[in-house]
């Protein structure tokens, strides 16, 4: 996981590698909370280099959704592929979460 | 666990009515909701209307509630992605329990485990030493691990040598075989046997006496007026009652109530978390929401009651029950929690003859 979020249209841009289960899901939950209190208040999650996602990790982004939407933020994804991709669409959290295919194919944010 | 007062409850009626009308949307009547329960009372309105086959505009409710839902409470994220699953429709895509693996993944997320096993040292503390070989009757077995569980925890604590017999019970074929496959393996010369029904279609033909009965999530399945039926049917033949329930008020309010919707949307809202929390493949966990949670959440708001599957009571109105209905010859010899939070709890309740 990218610790410091890169800038881009005005989301705080944050890339996830790996895998992101009931082990990592934590971590990421904790620096969003980090993050969420430097300011950040629209996060796009980065999931190009995710490999695989659990039920574990999918309730962290769906918690850090509904924390951002409370702070009147927001929280998308970006550059889903193969099996997060899958399991995005199979979960049905792609209605919940705004995903685009790159970071740049987001929204301006203000 | 959060309750309305009858104000309330007329008021949140009276905004269903107007939003199946078609003259109210989300967010007019947030002025007139207490702000933490904004999302339920959009769970209440968006249940109601896609219940009465407005999938659409049900499904707009929810999504206002999705990102505003407390801390662990998910039930209008898990709703919409379930809504999204069945094509907008609040229908039961399975029998609940045909197909055991869903609830045996539920049994072991680590709430529910750890919450059993205060369950068993509870149990372990409330139940005498039995100087015969224990005759223990599961209602509602499920995979049969729980009943092993115990009877090899009362055997640890002394509280039991001998096995005389084993009783299961369960009405789905599937878990009737793999409860009775689980028992034998942990008991290979003890009597064990199986009968593949519901409690309420044996509790009028037991014949033999029973030192335990043991009840985990399985009572809830029946309306107030038969558990009454049933437990005063089982009076005669047992000398402890073992209950391991889910405390939620699922059974006394009527259909699309807004009693109802706030209790399904605190108990299985937060069950689901449970599931999630848990580390599994995520179409592990979604089976385990679609053809148990899920399959019941659908049946406690789209049947009336004596239709739907599920009535659990609250833990007070359990207390009273069984006073009424298995007192004065019982005593109270256990009412322990076994897991606590905001929106849900789990306790032990146990009733010994006096």
């Amino acid at each position: 996981m990218q610790i410091e979020p890169m800038k881009n249209k005005g989301w705080s841009v944050i890339t996830l590698d790996g895998r992101l289960d009931a082990i990592t899901a934590p971590d990421l939950e904790k620096q969003c909370g980090l993050w969420v209190d430097d300011g950040h208040r629209h996060v796009l999650l980065n999931m190009a280099p995710l490999e695989y996602i659990s039920s574990a990790g999918l309730r962290v982004i769906l918690s850090t959704a509904k924390k951002l939407k409370g702070l009147g933020g927001s929280l998308a994804v970006c550059g889903m592929g193969g099996m997060v991709k899958e399991v995005f669409a199979l979960s049905a959290f792609d209605t919940i979460i705004p995903s685009y295919d790159t970071a740049d194919a987001a929204p301006e944010q203000n | 666990m959060l309750f309305l007062s009858g104000q309330e409850q007329e008021r949140w009626v009276a905004c269903a009515q107007e939003a199946l009308a078609g003259t109210a949307e989300p967010h007019d009547f947030d002025r007139e909701i207490r702000p933490n329960l904004i999302p339920a009372f959009d769970y209440f309105v968006g249940t109601t209307l896609v219940a009465k086959g407005l999938g659409e505009r049900g499904q707009a409710w929810c999504w206002e509630g999705v990102l505003l839902e407390e801390d662990g409470l998910f039930s209008n994220g898990f709703l919409l992605n379930f809504l999204k699953r069945q094509n907008r429709s609040l229908v039961m895509p399975a029998v609940a329990f045909a197909d055991p693996r869903s609830f045996v993944h539920f049994a072991g997320v680590p709430t529910i485990k750890s919450a059993r096993e205060r369950f068993l040292k509870q149990c372990g503390h409330s139940l005498p030493r039995f100087q015969h070989p224990l005759r223990i009757l599961d209602i509602g077995t499920g995979n049969g691990a729980l009943v092993v569980q115990l009877v090899q925890h009362l055997q640890e604590c002394g509280k039991v040598g001998e096995v005389g017999e084993i009783l299961l019970v369960d009405p789905s074929p599937a878990m009737c075989a793999l409860a009775e496959e689980t028992v034998a393996k942990e008991f290979p010369r003890q009597r064990i046997r199986t009968v593949n029904a519901r409690i309420q279609d044996l509790s009028d033909m037991l014949d033999a006496r029973y030192d335990v009965a043991l009840a985990s999530l399985a009572f809830h399945h029946m309306p107030y007026e038969d558990k009454e039926v049933h437990l005063s049917r089982l009076e005669p033949w047992i000398d402890h009652f073992l209950l391991f329930e889910l405390n939620a008020n699922n059974d006394l309010p009527a259909m699309h109530s807004p009693e109802l919707a706030l209790s399904v949307y605190q108990s299985y809202g937060r069950m689901m978390d449970f599931v999630f929390c848990h580390d599994a493949p995520v179409e592990v966990a979604l089976a385990c929401i679609d053809l148990f949670l899920m399959t019941e959440a659908v049946s406690l708001l789209t049947q009336p009651r004596g239709v739907r599957s599920d009535y659990h009571l609250l833990r007070w109105q359990w207390k009273d029950l069984l006073d009424r209905k298995l007192g004065p010859a019982f005593a109270c010899g256990c009412d322990s929690l076994c897991y606590a939070d905001e929106y849900l709890d789990l306790f032990t309740l146990h009733c010994q003859r006096a």
